[in-house]
């Protein structure tokens, strides 16, 4: 009888010894932080998601909301989210309504996509600093890149939220007026996170130095021996630098964007000791893939077989802004305004012209630079853009022989005559401007050039003629009504 | 060192410092003998005690007991509910009679506390209880169909009159915003495993219909193998399960074996359904009539076409369907879909036991087909309850509960639900015919014969449960008792579900762009999972110098359970002899595996002691300490304590003798209880995921961070009062508890939508961080009276319950109501005033001059709806403070009548002032809100049935009516026809003759010639008559959803749910 009761005695210690660890629960379908961000692979698969998150914007939405703003382009489709981008009505844009029973707004501005994308970055960021894949052998040889392609991410998102969330650089004197927020720490306490926007200064300062960052850790170039195509379009060391050239030409700051691009392409005016122009102008809008980058590209957003769906942004489907290759004027739902045909000027062998534009029976032009191929990757930093900006900051430093050199190689490729060396600096100006439209039109630049050179946005061929002002709200994204709910700190832009 | 080790070591120290004894054999005396009532009546089902000791037989039923004692001197006690119990010396007498004095009161009855029993009369918290009599005066599902009413405090919500749907129960009022509000249920001490976590009440929704007519996982609970169900209500009551105890407790004690010779009872049950209300439809040709003048009235609305001749109506492009043919039909759309429910039930139990081992086993079989067709339930349930007295000192006893539910369901709720109730109500026109004239089914999307064949459609749930639980008792000394309960339940609800590609609506262009060669779809998705739980404790009772009595218990508990779910769906299988999705010819890419598969664990400790001087001083003191993983490493435990007193006044000097009053105690506690039910197993943890569809960049794996994470996630805190005072009155003619309680909760676990900024937000929907934040509070006054009226042999007992109960938000910690609100924005919480608030437009009337729809604009002003934009009409939306969907006041009035063996019983329950808005009714009453795509190569139809109520609309200048002008398809002209406005809010008060029953008991003269024991026919009807000002079907079903916030404050929002049934039932039950 004792034995057994000895034995009662002995259950409750022996049933519940170590019940307190097992409250330490092990998730079966989802992982946490240690071990989803605990090996190389895992912490690329996290990066891999972050780019995808970028590249859904850039190049394809970005692009083309900032086409429908501005000036080059005729819209004649009657998709309304497009329409509302067309007709600048932002608060459209961005609160649209979902049912009857609730007008709240559903995010259209993919505003999302870009904070998950910066703070997916920061997560795995964080967990690189503090070594949490230190167990595999392969992470400390990685860890500069992934540390690098982290800031890389991050910067670019929030220069391209900046650039539609708030005014443009310059639009008060010391560039106090609101930015964005700035995540900078991932997320762990609900609180202290719920923030008002910062200055745009603070946004650029922050930006410049998350790329310079970047531009140090990122390796030299994609190495097909230690990675699978799939990094090949990644961002390396020149990506960041050609988004810091970016980043400080909008601001303004040649110097460093002079810098910048001196380091991306070699120091010498009228010559490039890398990325090297494309002979032909139809070659830069034909590559398909992870390994057909042609060489003037910077970066890009490479096509995939996830299908991130760059087609259909330009030329797949009925609402697609152009069309394939065609002279049917029904067709296609974006054509070339007459304004931007008054501002470029083409010469009449201009390569340009002749083969990224298909002419209606009409008369009229609709572009074809991402409607030509299928699947095609789509350019966002290119070799013709740096030396149009530092053929500008030469121009405008009266360094007009540097000046035209870097703009003649363009003209050359584009089968144009070259610029005198003799040419006024005034004239020069001018020139390298319009040249600017000639080489970038339809791939988003004209907009915020306009606002980089403080020039109000002209109407195009919309019916309102009113000129918008460069530094005013009616061409800046609304924040949705929702997040000033969630957010009484937030200060919209209306 | 942790709590865990010292508990470990005081409990091994109580153990071993209790002292061991030594035991030895002594001759042993049977002791025979009659138990009688005052009246001369042998009562049975007494326990006989041999006093101090688990020496226990129950008298049968000509009141005979035999028991065999040690030795002739111990005392013998006689206990039963409604009699006082009597102690009898044996004096070495080997018969003793005895008769034993009724009582009215019933304060001697033992009541179950959790972890232990008490008498009712030294009870210090707020507890009800409904015993096995009051359930078996009903055929239901589930036992909770049978709480409605009858308990003070407690209400109970159906979802809808289909068998097994799902239910909310809610105990003094809803307790949090985003937790779950369900009270705790615990069966024969260890808790239930409810499918969806273990939180309350919550519905499991996977199988066809799911989304509206969830799973009740409660059904599997036997009702007929309950022997009482005892709610407790405040902290002093619920500490104990302190942590999961915010709202309420429900402890179900199962029948269980007793000594004596073996008695096997039978119970048979059948009987009829009916839907207690139908809605009224336009027949076929008041239908086209509403058709052709809304389609004329929104051509002409358009100015340009004033002048122009008006284009035929248009009707819908289904083969062989002409305007002359719908001319010509007219078919009820409930003619095919309804019909009359069957309910069947044997159950089947026996038990019996000596000394050493007794047994209780039951099994039940009920067949329950709805009033719809293609609509069902079939449970078969089996209990087995094992005791044996391994010594004197050590007991064990085994559970096996298993349970086999199998469930049908043809769109049995919400709007459109192809195939049953939903489609009667939608998209079955009066105007279609059912066949073609070659016999083939006539537009099978919308053809409920279709449907109903089974070799087109089959969609059946199949859960299987078993709980196993496993228990050893020893008494260490006299006083000291020590026992430990090992639990195991695992749950699978299988649902394949199979259409026929002739009734798939979808054309799914991934199959073939080609319509005809939709093919059918088989979906196999299973729910499964299981708990383990663990208990240990002692108890410890001791009276001292007959003035000081002791009653305390120490003990521990874990539990931990983990939920799986997996789909898989194929598409192109031969037909529906085919189950399984590999069996199709292409598996769908949308295919689930595990996901919910996360494990949730408990740990607790708590400590009771109860003590009473005098008897009739009473204390109690409980503190508990429990654990959650759900909470980050530092914020997981929670300690809960409990303090409570009692005062029998009426035992007092200045009291005892007085004619009036019979039993008077006051009564009072205070305590603090937890709650972290309702949140996910991970919400303080960051978690990754793979897989599809994160498809990173380039085709690369994508790894995502799901949820902003709260490391400092804790226990949401509720902090109760209670104050009551029991009464008897007249003898215990009369008797009245009364009580007063105030809940508090705070820190709440409030789900916040995250900041677009915050960078986790997803297209489906913004994340939410889940944070402590925000309080409420629940006030409210119980009232329960039970009075003998007449005694003799014309009996007649009545009983009256009320309850008023407010939910007031004190604090939403900052954030904005909007971000918190349910039912789209439709129901709001404001702080300082009660919850939930509908928030809504406000419905005017209708214009006498054009029809329209007038509403009261953002500043109050009466104006046409249509002249509002949707951002103006949003303004417009104003809270209704005074049109709350929560009752002002509920309980239940029952009075029973016994003349000899005949008995009869009749119990009303009843809600008033609370409102239910009937979204169901709004979706109907404007032309074109309802449409089916059919198949997508047929143009849409903007047509659904409609209301007779449209009969009365507005057709000429100067009319008044409140049913405005008809519009087809005109969201210009109908702005208002997907917005709920204040026109389909009304009062749903009601009082439901919710149980009646008459029978007969046999008389034990008959009995002994038929050699039975009991013999019972009753004749039961339920839910036969309804008075309400609801303007609706039915204010006793709202629609339930799984999420916790919509289920907490959205209930009042209902869709056209099935109302309850109307049933009329025999019964015959034998004992033998």
């Amino acid at each position: 009888m004792k034995k057994i009761m000895l034995f009662i005695l002995a259950l409750p210690a022996l049933t519940f010894w170590g019940c307190e660890k097992k409250l330490d629960i092990v998730p079966n379908f989802v992982a946490v932080e240690s071990a989803a961000l605990s090996s190389t692979e895992s912490i690329d698969a996290g990066l891999s998601y972050a780019y995808f998150l970028l590249h859904s914007n850039i190049g394809t939405n970005m692009t083309l909301w900032t086409e429908l703003m501005s000036d080059e382009l005729f819209y004649r489709g009657t998709l309304n989210n497009y329409l509302n981008f067309y007709n600048r009505n932002l608060s459209a844009a961005a609160e649209e309504q979902i049912s009857g029973t609730d007008p709240r707004g559903v995010n259209n501005i993919k505003q999302r996509e870009m904070y998950n994308c910066i703070n997916f970055a920061s997560l795995i960021l964080r967990a690189a600093k503090n070594d949490v894949a230190a167990g595999d052998p392969t992470f400390a040889a990685n860890k500069d890149r992934i540390m690098g392609e982290c800031y890389f991410l991050r910067g670019v998102a929030n220069f391209e939220l900046l650039r539609f969330f708030s005014k443009p650089w310059g639009a008060t004197s010391d560039n106090s007026h609101p930015g964005i927020i700035i995540n900078l720490e991932p997320v762990d306490d609900r609180v202290s996170q719920v923030k008002a926007r910062s200055r745009v200064s603070e946004v650029y300062a922050f930006i410049l130095d998350d790329l310079a960052k970047a531009e140090s850790l990122l390796p030299d170039q994609y190495n097909a021996g230690v990675h699978p195509s799939g990094y090949n379009g990644r961002a390396y060391r020149d990506a960041a630098r050609g988004y810091l050239a970016k980043v400080y030409f909008q601001q303004q700051n040649y110097a460093a964007a002079k810098g910048a691009i001196d380091r991306l392409m070699g120091a010498t005016p009228g010559a490039v000791s890398g990325h090297a122009l494309d002979a032909d102008v139809l070659q830069t809008f034909s590559t398909t893939g992870p390994n057909d980058i042609s060489p003037e590209i910077i970066y890009q957003s490479t096509a995939s077989v996830t299908g991130i769906g760059l087609n259909s942004f330009w030329f797949n489907g009925n609402t697609a802004l152009y069309s394939r290759p065609t002279t049917i004027p029904t067709n296609v739902n974006g054509l070339a305004s007459n304004a931007f045909k008054l501002n470029a000027r083409f010469f009449g062998a201009d390569q340009r012209r002749a083969k990224l534009f298909s002419v209606m029976t009409t008369g009229e032009l609709m572009p074809i630079k991402y409607s030509s191929k299928d699947n095609m990757n789509i350019p966002i930093i290119r070799s013709a853009e740096m030396l149009l900006d530092r053929a500008e900051i030469y121009a405008m430093d009266n360094s007009v022989s540097n000046a035209v050199k870097d703009c003649n190689l363009v003209r050359a490729r584009a089968f144009i005559p070259a610029l005198s060396e003799g040419i006024s600096q005034p004239a020069l100006l001018d020139s390298i401007r319009i040249e600017r439209i000639r080489e970038l039109c339809f791939e988003g630049d004209r907009f915020w050039n306009l606002k980089r050179l403080k020039l109000p946005i002209p109407a195009g061929d919309r019916s309102a003629t009113a000129l918008l002002p460069w530094d005013g709200l009616e061409t800046v994204f609304k924040y949705l009504l929702i997040e000033q709910d969630k957010n009484p700190l937030l200060v919209n832009n209306y | 060192m942790k709590a865990k080790s010292y508990l470990s070591a005081i409990m091994i120290f109580l153990l071993c410092t209790a002292g061991l004894k030594a035991f030895s054999a002594v001759p042993q005396l049977v002791v025979k003998g009659i138990v009688k009532a005052d009246d001369g009546t042998p009562v049975s089902g007494v326990n006989v005690r041999l006093k101090g000791t688990q020496n226990v037989v129950v008298t049968d039923a000509g009141g005979n007991y035999r028991i065999t004692v040690p030795n002739g001197n111990g005392i013998l006690v006689f206990t039963h509910i409604g009699y006082e119990s009597a102690e009898v010396a044996i004096n070495a007498r080997p018969l003793i009679n005895i008769s034993l004095r009724t009582v009215q009161s019933g304060l001697n009855e033992v009541v179950v506390i959790g972890y232990g029993s008490q008498e009712k009369k030294n009870i210090t918290g707020s507890i009800s209880s409904v015993k096995a009599e009051d359930i078996a005066l009903y055929n239901v599902n589930t036992f909770q169909s049978a709480l409605q009413g009858r308990m003070a405090g407690v209400e109970m919500y159906e979802s809808n009159g289909v068998p097994g749907s799902a239910v909310n129960v809610r105990i003094r009022g809803l307790n949090t915003i985003n937790g779950s509000a369900g009270p705790l249920y615990v069966v024969d001490g260890v808790p239930v495993f409810t499918g969806g976590g273990v939180d309350g009440d919550a519905p499991l929704n996977n199988g066809f219909d799911a989304g509206s007519s969830q799973t009740n996982v409660m059904t599997d609970i036997n009702p007929n193998d309950i022997e009482s169900v005892e709610v407790l209500k405040d902290a002093a009551a619920t500490a104990i399960y302190g942590a999961r105890g915010s709202g309420g407790v429900i402890l179900i004690t199962t029948k269980r074996g007793k000594a004596g010779k073996t008695s096997f009872n039978v119970n048979y049950i059948t009987g009829y359904s009916r839907m207690s209300k139908v809605k009224e439809l336009l027949n076929g040709p008041q239908l086209l009539e509403i058709l052709d003048e809304s389609y004329r009235n929104t051509f002409y609305s358009t100015p340009s076409n004033i002048n122009l001749p008006l284009p035929a109506t248009p009707m819908p492009a289904i083969t062989n369907f002409t305007r002359g043919r719908a001319d010509t039909t007219d078919i009820d759309p409930f003619d095919n879909v309804l019909q009359t429910g069957v309910f069947r039930e044997v159950t089947l139990s026996a038990s019996n036991g000596s000394d050493k081992t007794k047994y209780y086993l039951s099994g039940t079989y009920r067949e329950n087909v709805a009033t719809i067709k293609g609509t069902g339930m079939k449970q078969y349930n089996f209990k087995l309850n094992l005791d044996h007295n391994i010594s004197k000192y050590i007991r064990v006893g085994l559970s096996v509960t298993p349970s086999f539910n199998k469930e049908k369901r043809l769109g049995s709720s919400n709007t459109i639900n192809l195939g049953g109730y939903g489609a009667a109500l939608s998209t079955n026109l009066p105007i279609y015919p059912l066949y073609n004239a070659d016999g083939t089914y006539f537009n099978p999307w919308t053809n409920p014969i279709a449907y109903q064949d089974r070799s087109l459609f089959t969609g059946d749930n199949k859960r299987t449960r078993i709980s196993e639980s496993l228990y050893l008792e020893a008494d260490i000394t006299k006083n000291l008792k020590f026992k430990t309960i090992f639990q195991r339940e695992d749950f699978n609800q299988l649902a394949p579900t199979y259409i026929a590609g002739l009734l798939r609506v979808a054309n799914d262009v991934s199959i073939s762009p080609f319509a005809n060669d939709q093919t059918s779809r088989l979906q196999q998705q299973n729910s499964y999972g299981y708990i383990n739980s663990m208990e240990d404790y002692l108890t410890y009772k001791k009276d001292f110098d007959k003035k000081h009595t002791l009653d305390a218990v120490l003990g521990m508990r874990f539990s931990s359970n983990a939920t799986y779910y997996e789909a898989m769906y194929g598409n192109n299988v031969p037909n529906s002899n085919y189950i399984y999705p590999s069996q199709a010819a292409r598996l769908d890419p949308n295919i689930q595996t595990g996901v919910q598969g996360d494990i949730n664990a408990n740990l607790g400790y708590f400590l009771r002691a109860q003590y009473a001087y005098k008897k009739r001083y009473l204390m109690s003191l409980v503190v508990n300490r429990d654990g959650n993983s759900r909470f980050g490493e530092n914020k997981r435990y929670g300690t809960f304590p409990a303090v409570s007193a009692g005062w029998i006044a009426s035992d007092e000097s200045f009291l005892k003798g007085n004619k009036v009053i019979s039993f008077l105690k006051i009564r009072g506690s205070f305590g603090l209880t937890g709650n972290a039910g309702g949140i996910g197993n991970n919400s303080s943890k960051t978690t990754w995921q793979s897989g599809n569809p994160f498809i990173g960049y380039m085709g690369n794996i994508g790894n995502v961070p799901l949820q902003p994470a709260n490391a400092n996630l804790h226990w949401e805190k509720g902090i109760k009062y209670d104050a009551g005072i029991d009464m008897q009155l007249l003898n215990s003619r009369f008797s009245t508890t009364v009580d007063y309680y105030k809940n508090t909760t705070k820190e709440m676990l409030l789900s916040i939508p995250a900041p677009l900024t915050f960078g986790y937000n997803s297209a489906a929907g913004d994340q939410t961080f889940l944070e402590n934040r925000g309080s409420l509070y629940n006030e409210g006054i119980e009232l329960a009276l039970n009075a003998t009226i007449l005694k003799g042999k014309f009996r007649w007992q009545t009983s009256f319950n009320i309850s008023h109960n407010i939910t007031r938000i004190t604090s939403l910690g900052g954030i904005d109501p909007n971000t918190v609100s349910a039912a789209s924005g439709d129901v709001q919480l404001y702080v300082g005033k009660n919850a939930p608030v509908y928030f809504l437009v406000e419905s005017a009337g209708v214009d006498p001059a054009t029809g329209g729809e007038l509403i009261h604009d953002k500043d109050g002003n009466t104006v046409l709806a249509s002249t509002l934009n949707a951002q103006q009409l949003n303004a417009a939306r104003k809270p209704q403070y005074d049109k709350s969907p929560a009752p002002k006041y509920y309980g239940g009035l029952g009075n029973n009548f016994d003349y000899k063996g005949f008995s009869l019983s009749v119990f009303f329950s009843y809600r008033l002032g609370n409102y239910l808005l009937d979204a169901g009714e709004r979706v109907m009453s404007y032309v074109g809100n309802i449409s089916v795509a059919n198949n997508s190569t047929v143009p849409n139809i903007f047509l659904g049935n409609l209301p007779v109520s449209i009969l009365d609309r507005w057709t000429t200048p100067g009319q008044v009516t409140d049913i405005p002008k008809v519009y087809y398809n005109d969201p210009v002209n109908n702005i208002l026809r997907n917005r709920n406005t204040t026109r389909f809010l009304s009062d749903a008060s009601y009082i439901r003759l919710k149980n009646v029953q008459f029978s007969y008991t046999l008389p034990p003269s008959l009995l002994s010639r038929l050699k039975l024991k009991a013999a019972r026919v009753n004749i039961t009807g339920q839910n036969l008559f309804l008075l309400t000002r609801f303007k609706g079907i039915d204010p006793e079903s709202v629609t339930i959803q799984t999420n916790y916030r919509e289920r907490n404050l959205g209930y009042g929002i209902i869709r056209n749910v099935v109302p309850q049934s109307k049933t009329l039932t025999v019964g015959l039950n034998i004992g033998f």
